[in-house]
């Protein structure tokens, strides 16, 4: 979030007051606030739900829209605004969780592999390759078979999957940059290699990392929710989009496909704004790199 | 040894160092379970005496584990995937009746990714404005729907409203069947793949067909049809095909959530099963063939890359 609006350059210090964002284009400014509004509503959905999510009222099954149930009810007669709203914590702070670490670890990788090159590039962009060898979901769907269900595993089951491809693309930015002359002008003025990677190396690398954290965060988005869907993650009763398509899909042979339609028309918002949002500042990030 | 062979010959040894760390790891997956392997291996279901020394000999817990490994890979090469606790059988027979309806998935999907993938590619890249709008916001909305979305938008119109396919089910043998129970859950798997393709598409056209080449061979009068498909599509064809094998390598792990989502019988949903039931040697088992498939089918892309492309830089081709 913090990294979020940072990069976004949402917020300025000096007036306070918001700006668009130079370079996305209106779409781009469109799926930012977005994702603003969505990560906003993950932290403070469980606040705001009109009712307690697990309330079953059992005359209501399938309801449709009432007053103070603007949604209507699910298969077992809870209220479906209220799950959607909570269920958003689960849905939307878990990927964003699993993109941070991806982010972290594999910039930290590539920085490293850039910044010392020889043996040790070479060795880390051999493990990258065979990490590489490995499909996210599959690792998850491993690591739940090990560690039992739930979300922590699996998330950083996905972190270290998605790693490899964090790495390979902050490295490629960052060995250009190792390269350049203000990198030398800065060794000879004596600064450690930490104080040059952490102060002048990665700000310059940071919106491709910035973009590219956004892109994962989409795609753990998809994998999170298709492990919930598939029962392996967020367990019954809790709320979670994933889970919600799940439940829905039994309603849908019924004819009644509300719970399926919300859940899954929630996740298709989100991605699709988080991706917008990480495919412009990439394409923004690559121009300037030009 | 020429620059090719060597190419070929580094791919080959990737994929050997590749397919030895994948089996370590989903080998080794037992071992990281807390507790004991052979509670692990039960699920957690009690044993009688005799079950426990039969699985004790067959996992050889009392020799040291590089030793179990390479047991496990020599089982493993013999189709012997040890037994399967949930489903009282062989493993290897479990998956012998289940693998068909994956392949047969895996198939009719990669069709539908290459033809609508590439015929939307050229759509797009041929008729620029409403047309070319259409397709990129279309796919771009298909890049962000999770098949098991779009699996209940499938089944909510197609099967219970208009009642034209089958709910669930994998269907018999005869391949009328298959395709009729498999034609919508190939839609779910294809759907993210065929915008990734068809954007890949679009985006190679347009650049091949602003080359002189092209216009070269409008002003000696070919047809400027002809002159597209045997010149730009030609040369679009090589990243086209790479975006189509990337693809397909990537519904390989998809198959488990669409095959849960419409019911079918395939491997994929067998390993969601096997987790759910904590049947350990099924979920092994399962995890090493779609990893195996996943790591063989992306190195043929690589070699097929080069094969089609004699101008890519052979020295730096390993990126």
């Amino acid at each position: 979030m913090s990294a979020n609006a940072e990069a976004l350059g949402t917020v300025s210090h000096r007036r306070r007051r918001l700006h668009a964002i130079r370079g996305i284009g209106v779409i781009g400014n469109v799926a930012a606030v977005v994702v603003v509004i969505l990560v906003v509503l993950a932290v403070i959905g469980p606040l705001i739900a009109p009712h307690d999510p697990n309330e079953v009222s059992f005359s209501a099954t399938y309801g449709g829209p009432t007053a103070g149930h603007p949604l209507g009810f699910d298969g077992t007669g809870r209220d479906l605004l209220s799950r959607l709203l909570v269920g958003a914590r689960s849905s939307l702070l878990g990927p964003l969780i699993v993109a941070l670490l991806a982010t972290l670890l594999g910039t930290t990788i590539a920085l490293a592999a850039a910044w010392f090159g020889g043996r040790f590039d070479a060795f880390m962009s051999m493990v990258l390759d065979i990490l590489f060898a490995i499909p996210g979901l599959l690792l998850a769907i491993l690591a739940v078979a090990v560690f039992g269900r739930g979300l922590t595993a699996p998330a950083i089951a996905l972190a270290v999957a998605y790693t490899p491809y964090t790495a390979r693309l902050v490295r490629s930015v960052s060995i250009a940059e190792v390269s350049s002359p203000y990198i030398a002008s800065l060794l000879v003025q004596g600064l450690s290699s930490l104080t040059i990677c952490r102060r002048h190396l990665f700000p310059n690398v940071r919106p491709t990392v910035v973009a590219q954290a956004i892109l994962s965060f989409s795609f753990a988005t998809i994998d999170l929710a298709a492990l919930s869907y598939l029962g392996l993650g967020v367990q019954p009763p809790s709320a979670n989009w994933g889970l919600m398509v799940s439940e829905g899909q039994q309603g849908i042979v019924q004819g009644h496909d509300a719970v399926a339609l919300w859940a899954g028309g929630a996740l298709v918002v989100s991605v699709l704004a988080i991706n917008v949002l990480g495919s412009r500042l990439m394409d923004r990030a690559e121009e300037r790199g030009r | 040894m020429g620059p090719l062979g060597k190419y070929l010959l580094r791919s080959v040894i990737r994929l050997v160092i590749a397919l030895f760390v994948t089996s370590a790891i989903v080998f080794g997956a037992l071992y990281l379970a807390p507790g004991d392997p052979i509670s692990q291996l039960a699920g957690g279901r009690p044993l009688t005496p005799q079950q426990e020394k039969t699985l004790r000999a067959e996992y050889n817990l009392d020799r040291p584990l590089p030793e179990r490994y390479v047991d496990y890979l020599g089982d493993v090469l013999h189709g012997n995937f040890g037994t399967s606790i949930a489903f009282q059988q062989p493993v290897s027979e479990l998956i012998k009746s289940r693998i068909g309806t994956t392949i047969w998935l895996l198939i009719l999907t990669s069709i539908l990714i290459a033809v609508a993938g590439v015929g939307l590619g050229v759509l797009a890249a041929r008729r620029p404005g409403f047309i070319d709008d259409s397709v990129l916001i279309s796919t771009t909305i298909g890049l962000a729907t999770p098949s098991f979305v779009v699996a209940a938008v499938l089944i909510a119109v197609f099967a219970v409203d208009l009642g034209w396919f089958p709910i669930f089910g994998s269907g018999g043998s005869s391949v009328g069947s298959k395709v009729e129970h498999l034609t919508l859950p190939a839609i779910a798997l294809s759907l993210a793949s065929i915008g990734f393709v068809a954007r890949t598409g679009r985006t190679s056209l347009r650049v091949e067909q602003r080359r002189d080449y092209f216009n070269t061979a409008i002003s000696r009068g070919i047809p400027e049809r002809t002159a597209f498909r045997r010149h730009v599509l030609r040369n679009a064809m090589i990243p086209i095909s790479t975006a189509i094998g990337l693809s397909i390598a990537s519904i390989v792990v998809g198959t488990t959530v669409v095959e849960v989502a419409f019911g079918l019988n395939g491997l994929g949903s067998l390993l969601v099963q096997s987790v759910l039931r904590s049947d350990f040697p099924t979920v092994q088992a399962v995890s090493l063939i779609l990893v195996v498939t996943f790591v063989v089918v992306n190195t043929l892309v690589d070699i097929l890359y080069v094969l089609l492309d004699p101008r890519v830089e052979l020295g730096t081709a390993n990126r």
